[in-house]
Order: structure tokens, then C-alpha cells, then sequence
């Protein structure tokens, strides 16, 4: 209900107006340079390699340029393939995440989509993607309808942990490294955070009984990437806790270690 | 080759490893060393009381778990949740300092991966030796610096030197450490 209505809004095309400023925030969490840009290569070009259990994905250059970027993408463009995982007549593949993003907000795609503009456009193709599986783009319309959840979640009486998990779910797709994925690649939601083994790089279970971590363990953990025991993370998460959670604000931090503590079982 | 060479020298300066043997598979040209011994699975053979591979894995862990344990107390001053007394800030900056001056030495060649099972350290310590011998030395240097800033006792100042610090070690658990 609340996934159709936020579907039917968004759609429609008017989202309300962007800031960059607070998109450029956003997407250190949502990870979009991340992934889309290659070493030492232009922000958001792509030709980044993402190694999954079905194969190697190359990101695509995500930059406004008119020949090997988004070109003309409108809002609505954009819109379509956060919350629907749809561009330029394509299923697209679920390495980008949007079974995680479909549940963002309008006002933070709106912000994302602002700051997306401001990067100046680079022409530079990318490669194809080199997959063991799934290599026929229709079967991933079955896979949507078992595996995704459209549009943004029904909120939380708690406000802070509502916020968590949006933080959590949504904007970081922490889960889409750090939960157990089915056959078929979806994410197994009573396993969430319980760590795999998966490329890229394993991610260990983080569930609070696992990690038996306080929210302040937490809370400095984000900020510095610092744990309890003084060991400093690398790796995918080093650079999740550089460019995403440290640059959060102290209370979004707080409200991802409740999240963490008290809704992740 | 040069790695090899860097090895034996570091072995050779290095204390804890002044009795262990060792030889390298790979590159032939021995610098003068005690008598080639087996590689590394033979190490149980190895004289009475010299360190076998498990062995040196553990003191490593021992000691890069103690350096974490200084990284930790030093954040808690950093972050005004304890005392920061000058001499406390430099004698953490100081043990810090110091696991730098030998931490080359605790990964003689034939303690990887597929000696020692338990080790988080990457294959590429070895086959990237340069490479990892540079993050030491970006370690070696902001732990320095460290020291030097801990001596001015300015805790804001510790705190910010204390971040370029655990740059360091992100960095090298990068490329060098399992799950990184």
C-alpha cells in the first residue's frame, strides 16, 4: 500500500526539489562513487569491477555525458531505476542495488539526482559485464517479482530506529554485503546481517548477539572506523566508514547503532 | 630477490628472530645466512626452542592485537573519555612507535597463509613485499609523528595524528589482510 503510493508519486515524475549539497551526503552512504568510479578514474565514469558469486560486473558511467553516460536521463529516468531497477528499456541487474534504494525517500532521491547533475559529465565506455549466470536481462522481470519489495517501507512508530533502518536497509544496502543471499540471489530477511562468505570480500555476521556490541561501540565505529578492540577496518568497509557513515551527522550515527542493536535481531 | 635480501637482513637484525633459519624457495642467491635449513613445513625439525611458523604467527597476532589495544586507549583520551595525561599519550605513542621498528621482521617468509591456517595476512605480503614494506613505512612514519605530537601534549592535535595513524592501518589491511 504504502510501496504503491510511493511508487505512484514518484512516478508521476514530481519529486520535490533537489539539493545537491545534501545529495553529495547521501551518496557517500549510498555508495554511488563508490561503485562507479575505477581506480584513480573519473567520479562516477564507472568501469569499476564488482565481483559477485555469478560473475564480474563492470559499473557503468553514471555521468551525464551524451554518448557513454546517462546523456538525457530525466528525474524520472533516474527514479525508475532506484525504485525499479529500469533504465533505457532494460531490467537491470540487481549488483546495483535497488532492491535495497526502491525504499528511499523522494526528497533524498530528488537530492541524490541534484548532486548526480552537478558532476561534470566524462565520456569513457565501460566493459561489458563477464557473467557465468543469468546473462538473459528478461529472466531478471521473475526475479523482481519474487525478490523485489517496491517503494519506500511503512514507517516506524520510533522515530530514531525508524531512521535506522532506513539508514541501514535502504540508503547504506548494508545487507546486500553483509545478509545471506537464496539461489535466485535475494536476500534471505531472517538471516539478515549474519555475514557471508561472498565476493567481493567476505563481511562478517554483525547481528547483536554475535557482535555483542554497545551503542557506543557502535556509534565510534561508524565515525572512525575504529572497533571495540582497536582494530582499524580496511577494505569495502573501510571506505563505507570513510565516505558514508563519518560523514553522517552524530545523531544519524546513533540512530544506525540502535538500528544495529535493537532491530536487527 | 630484493625482498629475499630484505628478509634476511631484517631477520638478521631482528632479536626475536636472531635464531631462526630459514631459506626461500623462490630466489636462490643466499646473503650470508646460517646454513640453508628446510622451508618452512620442516621448521618442527628446527633446533630446540627456535620459534616454528605457528609460533611466530602467534607472537605476531599477540603483538598486533596489544597494538590495537594502544590504538583503543589512545582514542579514549583522543575523545576526552580518559584522563589525557602527556606521559600516558606518549607512552602509548611510544609502544606504538616501537611495534613499527620490527613489524617487517614478524613475517619472515614461509608464515603465510599456506603454512599457517590461521593467519588473517594475505599471500601478497610475500608476493608484494615492496609494497607492504611502503604501508609499514607509512606506519613507521605518522607512529613517529605520533610520538613527537603526544610529547607536545596536545590532545586535539594526539587525536588528529591519531587518525593518520589508523589511515595507516585501513591502508595496509586493504591489500594485505583477509575479509579487508
Amino acid at each position: 500500500m504504502w510501496a504503491l503510493l510511493g511508487l505512484g508519486l514518484a512516478l508521476a515524475g514530481d519529486l520535490p526539489p533537489g539539493d545537491p549539497a545534501r545529495g553529495a551526503l547521501l551518496e557517500g552512504l549510498a555508495g554511488c562513487q563508490a561503485c562507479h568510479t575505477s581506480e584513480g578514474g573519473a567520479p562516477l565514469a564507472g568501469g569499476y569491477r564488482i565481483e559477485t558469486p555469478h560473475g564480474d560486473f563492470y559499473s557503468p558511467n553514471i555521468t551525464l555525458d551524451p554518448t557513454t553516460g546517462l546523456g538525457d536521463w530525466t528525474e524520472r529516468d533516474f527514479v525508475r531505476a532506484m525504485r525499479r531497477g529500469r533504465a533505457e528499456g532494460q531490467h537491470l541487474y540487481p549488483a546495483f542495488p535497488y532492491g535495497s534504494y526502491t525504499a528511499m525517500t523522494d526528497q533524498d532521491l530528488a537530492d541524490l539526482w541534484a548532486w548526480m547533475r552537478s558532476v561534470p559529465p566524462t565520456p569513457q565506455s565501460s566493459r561489458p559485464h563477464e557473467l557465468e549466470r543469468f546473462r538473459w536481462r528478461g529472466a531478471l522481470a521473475f526475479w523482481k517479482l519474487l525478490e523485489l519489495d517496491r517503494g519506500p517501507r511503512r514507517p516506524l512508530d520510533d522515530a530514531q530506529l525508524d531512521r535506522g533502518r532506513y539508514l541501514v536497509d535502504a540508503v547504506g544496502h548494508c545487507g546486500e554485503c553483509h545478509t545471506p543471499r537464496n539461489g535466485l540471489g535475494g536476500l534471505r530477511d531472517r538471516l539478515a546481517m549474519a555475514g557471508t562468505d561472498d565476493p567481493p570480500e567476505p563481511a562478517p555476521d554483525i547481528r547483536p548477539a554475535t557482535l555483542g556490541w554497545s551503542a557506543r561501540d557502535w556509534e565510534d565505529f561508524l565515525a572512525d572506523g575504529m572497533t571495540p578492540e582497536g582494530d582499524v577496518v580496511g577494505g569495502e568497509m573501510g571506505r563505507v566508514i570513510r565516505q558514508g557513515t563519518a560523514r553522517l551527522s552524530a545523531a544519524d550515527r546513533a540512530a544506525i547503532a540502535r538500528w544495529m542493536r535493537e532491530g536487527v535481531e | 630477490m630484493i625482498r629475499t635480501a630484505a628478509l634476511a637482513l631484517a631477520l638478521l637484525a631482528s632479536p626475536a628472530f636472531a635464531g631462526k633459519k630459514k631459506s626461500e624457495d623462490a630466489a636462490p642467491p643466499a646473503p650470508p645466512a646460517p646454513p640453508a635449513a628446510p622451508a618452512a613445513p620442516a621448521a618442527e625439525a628446527a633446533p630446540a626452542g627456535a620459534p616454528t611458523p605457528a609460533d611466530i604467527y602467534e607472537y605476531r597476532h599477540q603483538a598486533f592485537e596489544a597494538l590495537g589495544k594502544h590504538m583503543k586507549a589512545s582514542s579514549l583520551m583522543a575523545k576526552g573519555r580518559a584522563p589525557a595525561r602527556q606521559a600516558d599519550m606518549v607512552a602509548h605513542a611510544q609502544a606504538m612507535q616501537g611495534l613499527s621498528t620490527y613489524l617487517l621482521d614478524m613475517f619472515p617468509a614461509g608464515t603465510g597463509p599456506d603454512v599457517v591456517a590461521e593467519t588473517e595476512a594475505l599471500a601478497e605480503v610475500w608476493t608484494d613485499w615492496t609494497g607492504f614494506q611502503a604501508r609499514a613505512q607509512d606506519f613507521a612514519t605518522e607512529s613517529q609523528a605520533l610520538v613527537t605530537t603526544a610529547q607536545g601534549g596536545d590532545v586535539a592535535a594526539f587525536g588528529a595524528q591519531l587518525g593518520k595513524v589508523g589511515a595507516t592501518c585501513g591502508a595496509c589491511h586493504d591489500s594485505y589482510r583477509k575479509g579487508d
